[in-house]
């Protein structure tokens, strides 16, 4: 990160091949659009380019701050799809606070994916589907609570409880959450 | 009675209590822009962002990884190139302001071994890559930026002039950037520290060198610290240095090939791996 902020081309070439199909799949997976995903693939590392600066005072490893940009961004084009929404600030950089503690190299403690996967189901169904439809859905807690007909409350609720099963399955697992 | 202000319009609580939404992104609009404006002005530590924004992380991972089309790196590096031209120029027309206003008073050492205009870097042939012209103006740019910073001579000199020691050091990294096989980048400010600007020196032979201006004043207690940063992308700790009047000039003794050289604050005495953000950094190989 430190090359890309001293401007070196080749830094975000290597940085790209590293994290380009983790970029893609996530994107893909986000708008069931490859050909928009291509879009917010090529913007989120533009983006990292042009911001890197401001990653480097924060405490993300490379993989977890690229990553949250893509999504940033894919959600940001989801609802761009629908009239009068958006997130306000495309640009905005992830704070510090959100990311893991790992400044200088890639994150520490990450799991396989199939141990993600398996965590995942450790969540009840109405907390897995709250936390998908958020995450890789696009969809807002109002939006979560009028697709399944649930009261506002309970999907936060769901959510919170959510992701608190989720770390310490995550943890159980030997990850870093 | 006054209501209390709250960043964001929130309390401390309020927005911990938003924090797996925001992590998820499932706020409204108006929510997120408060939840961030309460963190960007909020003094308390809000442990809950970091532990759900940890937790949320992992999700990324969960989609199945897909090659995208080869032609979209091709895009991507095609609008890198325009971006990064675009600085470029107006770094170098930045640069060559100043140098032109100071020519005159460049020291008679930067005079004999500034290069000829053909050839202002030995570029090595192995290291130039797949993209020589683009590491040519690279080197180009750098070579600005030493004119410039030696160009401000009249700054410079009553500075130098503070410190013996300081003035060979200088004079030794002109030197160095002379030697036919050295390696010359510029040194570029991050967001922390963007007035810091300058070059680093590593000859094939001998001492490198690191020559920041612009820095800030560092409080007691503290010191710059370089570091060396080779393909294991490891820093290795490369000296310390406190600035004068903003102006740090270090010898360096990398024993192993350096592309990334970075600067950080540290405590005196320097700490064995980066504690705070990077405040300058240069790139020589990659």
């Amino acid at each position: 990160m430190a090359a890309i902020v001293a401007r070196d081309p080749s830094a975000i070439e290597a940085l790209y091949e590293r994290h380009k199909s983790m970029a893609f799949g996530l994107a893909t997976r986000m708008t069931g659009d490859p050909a928009l995903a291509e879009d917010i693939v090529q913007e989120a590392f533009l983006g990292v380019w042009r911001s890197a600066d401001r990653y480097v005072g924060s405490r993300a490893s490379a993989r977890t701050w690229v990553m949250s940009i893509v999504h940033h961004r894919a959600i940001d084009a989801i609802r761009r799809r629908r009239p009068a929404d958006g997130l306000p600030e495309p640009e905005a950089p992830t704070p510090p606070a959100l990311v893991i503690d790992d400044a200088w190299a890639e994150v520490a403690g990450r799991l396989e994916r199939s141990a993600i996967a398996s965590a995942m189901t450790t969540l009840s169904e109405v907390q897995r589907e709250a936390i998908e439809l958020a995450y890789f859905s696009g969809l807002t807690q109002v939006e979560i609570a009028e697709r399944t007909g649930a009261p506002l409350g309970t999907v936060k609720s769901r959510v919170r409880l959510g992701l608190l099963a989720l770390r310490d399955a995550l943890v159980e697992a030997g990850g870093r959450p | 009675m006054t209501k209390p202000w709250h960043p964001g319009g929130l309390t401390c609580a309020e927005a911990d209590d938003m924090a797996p939404a925001f992590v998820l992104g499932a706020l409204e609009p108006d929510e997120t822009a408060a939840v961030r404006d309460h963190l960007a002005e909020c003094q308390e530590v809000h442990a809950a962002f970091g532990a759900f924004g940890g937790t949320a992380a992992y999700l990324a991972e969960l989609p199945e990884p897909a090659d995208p089309p080869a032609a979209l790196k091709d895009r991507l590096m095609a609008a890198v190139a325009d971006d990064h031209a675009a600085v470029l120029t107006s770094a170098s027309a930045t640069a060559a302001g100043v140098s032109a206003a100071a020519t005159t008073a460049a020291t008679t050492d930067a005079a004999e071994t500034t290069r000829p205009d053909d050839a202002p870097v030995s570029l090595d042939a192995e290291r130039a890559g797949r993209r020589p012209i683009l590491r040519w103006v690279l080197a180009a740019a750098a070579v600005l930026a030493i004119v410039a910073l030696l160009g401000n001579n009249l700054l410079l000199q009553s500075r130098v002039d503070q410190s013996e020691e300081l003035a060979r050091l200088l004079r030794d990294a002109v030197v160095a950037a002379g030697q036919p096989d050295a390696t010359v980048a510029t040194v570029a400010g991050t967001e922390a520290q963007p007035n810091a600007g300058g070059f680093v020196v590593v000859p094939a032979e001998g001492a490198a060198y690191l020559v920041v201006d612009g820095l800030a004043a560092l409080e007691t207690g503290q010191v710059y610290e370089a570091w060396t940063i080779g393909p294991d992308e490891v820093p290795v700790p490369a000296g310390t240095a406190t600035p004068t009047d903003g102006l740090v000039v270090m010898s360096m003794e990398p024993d192993a090939p350096v592309d990334i050289v970075a600067l950080t604050i540290e405590p005196a005495g320097g700490s064995a791996a980066p504690t705070t953000p990077v405040q300058a950094a240069a790139t020589l190989g990659g």
